[in-house]
C-alpha cells in the first residue's frame, strides 16, 4: 500500500480553510447578483399606475408563484415584502403606492415558488427618474373644419410620484400629428396637478384633410418612444367664403408676381438691348391727331386764309367797231378782254393770319366759248372754281388743279354797284379751278385791289350782292396747326408776295409779265 | 451717443444679459449627459455590496422647496466642485473602466466651469442673501465630507465606490431640480 503515515503531508486541518472557501464561493455563488440574468425586471406606467413586470428567461423553470421584496440604496435596511404581492400567480405588481420617492434607487427582488421551493430569484435596481418607461395613455380625437381636439385621459387621481415631477420633465407627452408624409409633433405642457382629461387643440389644419394622430411618452434619459395606436379623421371642407377668399387673394397675387416678372423682363430686354421699341411710327400709324381725324374738326377759323371770290357780271359788250374812247365808263366795268380769249375772274385772297394780310387775286382763264360775259358768266359762275392755297407737300396738286372747296354757287352773278359784296357773307361757293389753264395775277400795288376790299377790281367791278358774294374760303396754311392742305411755303407756285400787303406786282418780277404770272 | 440710442444700447444691453442668464437653465442637458456617465460606469448594482450601504442624510439637509432661489446656483457650484473632488480621490481600486471615468470627470469638469460663470453673473444680489448662501454651502460642504470619509473607512473599495455612484446619482438629479425651478422663476420674472 502506498498510503502511508510518512507519506500523509496533506494534514486534514489544511483542508479546512480550502473547504470554508469553497463553501463560501458556493454560497456566494448561490445568491443571485443584482447582474443575475435569469429573469428579467421591467418597470412601467400602464393607465398612470407603477407596475413592476417580470419575465423569466429559462421558460422551462415555471414557478406557480411569486413573492415580490424591496429595499432602497439611501438606507442600509432589509428587504421588505410588498403584502399585496406575495404569493401570486400573476408576473406583474402594482408599487404605485408603494414607490413613491422620485430620487430614490429602489431594489426589488423577485422569488418564485413551486410549492415550498425556491426554484429562482430575481434582483435588480431601479432609479426612476431614469429607468422608467410610460406606455401611452388613451387618447380620443374630434375634427372640425380647421382644427383637431386631441382628449389625453388621465385617471382622476394620479399617482403622487406622477404628478410631481415625472410627467413635467422627465416623461414628457408628444402629441404627432401626420397629414400625408408631413409630421409634425406637439409638446403640450402639463402641470403638475392633473385632474380628469386633458384636451389639446390642434388649430391651423387644412380643411378637406385627413390626419391621424398618435399620443405617447418620451423617455428624457433614454430617448425611447412607445406610440400609441394611430387615429385618423377626416376633416370637413370650410365654408366656401374661406375657400374663396383664400383663393381669390392667391389668385391676385400669382397674377401680380407674373405681371410684375413679365414687365421687368421686358425691361431688361430693352435695356440691354436685345429687343428695340420703335418710337418712329409710320405717318399712317400716328395717332397724334387722331381727335381731328375722328371728328375732322374745322381748322380754326383765324388760321384760316379767305379768299373772296368776287363774280364779275361783265356784260357783254358788242363792238360796234366804233374805235371812239367814249365807251370808256366808270360804270361800266367792262372785263378786260385779254388776248386769246380768256375771262378773267377776280379772285380775292385774304390771308388773316400773321404771315400775310393782303389779299391776292387769283384770275381764272376759261376758255374762249365762255368769253361772251352774259353767257359765260353763268357759265363762269357756274364753272367751279377751284382755289386754294397748296401746301408744301402738295405743290404738284397746284399744278393738278382742281382744288375743291367749300361753298356753293351763288345764285345770282355778282351786281355791279353792290360793294357789300366784298363783305365776308356766310355764302360759300365751291368751285373747281383747273390751274394748269390759269394764270395767276399779282396785282399791282397803285392796283385797285385794296386788302380789304374786292372792289378795287375794277374790270371786276360788278359786284353782287352781299348775299350772293361769292366768297370761297380757302385754307391757308399760314399756321401751323392746319391739316395738310393749306400751308403757303416755298414750294407753293403760289408766291407769298402775293399775299402780303407789300407784294410787289411790279415787273421788276421777272415771272410776271403785265400782271400775269406765266405758268 | 445721442439720447436717442441710449435706449436701444440699453435694450441690448437687457437682452444680452437675459440672454445669458437664460443660458445657465440650459445646463440641464450638461446634467442628465452626467449622469448618463455614472450609469455607464458601473452597470447594475451589485448585490454583494447591498452590504455597504450608508445613510449619508442628504435629502434630510437639503430640500428644494425649502432652499431660497437665491442660493440655487451657488448651491449647484458646490455640489459640482464636491462631486469632481471626490471622484479624483483613490479612484484605482474600483473596478471601473477609466476610459468611461475620464468622461466623466470631463463632463463634470465643464459644468463646473459654466456653473461658475453664471454664478458671477448672480453675484450682483444684495448682501442679506450672503447668510443662507453660506448655509447651503456649509450643508453641502458637510454632506461630501461625510462622503469621503465613508470612502476612507471602506478603503475606497469597489462596494464602496458603487454606493458613492448611487448616491451621487441622487445628488445629480436634485441639482437638475435646482435648476429648472431657478429657470422657471427667472422666466416668470422676466414675464412679469
Amino acid at each position: 500500500m502506498l498510503w502511508s503515515q510518512n507519506t500523509s503531508w496533506i494534514r486534514p486541518h489544511d483542508l479546512y480553510p480550502v473547504v470554508y472557501i469553497g463553501l463560501m464561493v458556493g454560497v456566494v455563488s448561490a445568491w443571485p447578483d443584482l447582474s443575475d440574468e435569469s429573469c428579467t425586471l421591467k418597470v412601467t406606467f400602464r393607465s398612470f399606475r407603477l407596475i413592476l413586470s417580470w419575465e423569466l428567461k429559462n421558460h422551462s423553470i415555471a414557478p406557480t408563484h411569486y413573492t415580490l421584496w424591496y429595499t432602497v440604496m439611501s438606507k442600509p435596511d432589509d428587504m421588505k415584502i410588498v403584502e399585496h404581492c406575495s404569493n401570486i400567480t400573476a408576473s406583474f405588481c402594482d408599487l404605485t403606492d408603494v414607490w413613491e420617492v422620485l430620487p430614490e434607487t429602489y431594489i426589488p427582488r423577485v422569488d418564485g415558488f413551486r410549492g415550498n421551493t425556491m426554484l429562482v430569484s430575481c434582483i435588480s435596481d431601479f432609479f426612476l427618474a431614469t429607468h422608467v418607461s410610460l406606455e401611452p395613455p388613451d387618447f380620443d380625437i374630434v375634427g372640425s373644419t380647421n382644427h383637431i381636439n386631441v382628449i389625453v385621459k388621465f385617471p382622476p387621481v394620479i399617482p403622487k410620484i406622477l404628478n410631481g415631477e415625472i410627467l413635467q420633465y422627465y416623461l414628457p407627452l408628444v402629441i404627432e400629428e401626420q397629414s400625408g408624409k408631413i409630421v409634425k409633433k406637439h409638446h403640450p405642457k402639463l402641470n403638475g396637478n392633473i385632474i380628469g382629461n386633458v384636451t389639446y387643440v390642434i388649430d391651423k389644419l387644412i380643411p378637406n384633410t385627413n390626419y391621424c394622430v398618435s399620443v405617447y411618452f418620451k423617455s428624457k434619459d433614454t430617448g425611447a418612444i412607445n406610440r400609441s395606436p394611430v387615429k385618423c379623421t377626416f376633416l370637413p371642407p370650410g365654408q366656401e367664403t374661406e375657400s374663396s377668399e383664400s383663393a381669390k387673394i392667391g389668385g391676385i397675387i400669382i397674377m401680380f408676381l407674373i405681371a410684375a416678372v413679365f414687365i421687368s423682363t421686358i425691361l431688361i430686354l430693352k435695356r440691354v438691348g436685345y429687343i428695340c421699341l420703335r418710337n418712329d411710327f409710320p405717318k399712317v400709324l400716328n395717332f397724334n391727331n387722331l381727335s381731328s381725324w375722328v371728328f375732322l374738326e374745322r381748322p380754326p377759323l383765324e388760321t384760316v386764309a379767305f379768299v373772296e371770290v368776287i363774280h364779275v357780271n361783265r356784260k357783254k359788250k358788242v363792238w360796234d367797231y366804233n374805235y371812239d374812247d367814249e365807251s370808256d365808263s366808270n360804270d361800266e366795268v367792262a372785263p378786260p378782254i385779254s388776248r386769246g380769249g380768256y375771262t378773267m375772274h377776280g379772285l380775292t385772297g385774304r390771308l388773316l393770319g400773321p404771315a400775310s394780310a393782303s389779299s391776292a387775286t387769283l384770275e381764272d382763264c376759261n376758255q374762249p366759248d365762255a368769253e361772251a360775259p352774259d353767257q359765260s358768266e353763268p357759265e363762269a359762275d357756274t364753272e367751279p372754281l377751284m382755289a386754294a392755297w397748296p401746301s408744301p407737300g402738295q405743290s404738284e396738286c397746284c399744278k393738278s388743279g382742281a382744288y375743291k372747296e367749300r361753298g356753293r354757287l351763288p345764285q345770282d352773278p355778282v351786281s355791279e354797284d353792290d360793294d357789300s359784296a366784298t363783305e365776308e357773307s356766310g355764302d360759300k361757293i365751291t368751285f373747281n379751278v383747273n390751274l394748269n389753264s390759269v394764270f395767276v395775277r399779282i396785282p399791282d400795288d397803285d392796283s385797285e385791289v385794296p386788302p380789304t376790299s374786292p372792289s378795287f377790281l375794277e374790270e371786276t367791278a360788278n359786284l353782287e350782292d352781299s348775299d350772293e358774294t361769292e366768297t370761297s374760303f380757302l385754307a391757308a396754311s399760314g399756321e401751323g396747326t392746319q391739316p395738310p392742305l393749306a400751308s403757303p411755303s416755298a414750294e407753293c407756285p403760289w408766291p407769298e408776295d402775293a399775299l402780303s400787303d407789300k407784294s410787289d406786282s411790279s415787273e421788276s418780277d421777272a415771272d410776271i409779265r403785265d400782271g400775269y404770272i406765266m405758268r | 451717443m445721442t439720447s436717442r440710442s441710449l435706449p436701444s444700447w440699453a435694450l441690448m444691453l437687457l437682452l444680452s444679459s437675459t440672454a445669458c442668464s437664460l443660458d445657465c437653465h440650459f445646463q440641464r442637458r450638461g446634467i442628465w449627459e452626467i449622469v448618463q456617465h455614472l450609469e455607464n460606469l458601473g452597470g447594475k448594482f451589485p448585490l454583494r455590496c447591498l452590504k455597504d450601504r450608508s445613510n449619508f442624510r442628504f435629502l434630510q439637509v437639503a430640500k428644494i422647496d425649502q432652499l431660497p432661489e437665491e442660493t440655487a446656483f451657488p448651491a449647484i457650484g458646490e455640489m459640482l466642485r464636491q462631486v469632481f473632488n471626490t471622484f479624483s480621490l483613490n479612484v484605482s481600486q474600483s473596478l471601473w473602466n477609466e476610459s468611461r471615468l475620464e468622461r466623466l470627470l470631463s463632463g463634470l469638469y465643464q459644468q463646473t466651469e459654466k456653473t461658475g460663470i453664471c454664478l458671477e453673473q448672480d453675484s450682483g444680489q444684495e448682501d442679506h442673501s450672503s447668510s443662507q448662501r453660506e448655509g447651503t454651502r456649509l450643508a453641502i460642504k458637510n454632506y461630501f465630507q461625510g462622503i469621503r470619509d465613508y470612502l476612507q473607512g471602506q478603503k475606497y473599495s469597489h462596494c464602496a465606490w458603487e454606493v458613492i455612484r448611487v448616491e451621487i446619482r441622487r445628488c445629480f438629479l436634485f441639482i437638475e431640480q435646482l435648476t429648472r425651478r431657478h429657470r422657471d422663476q427667472e422666466i416668470g420674472h422676466l414675464h412679469n
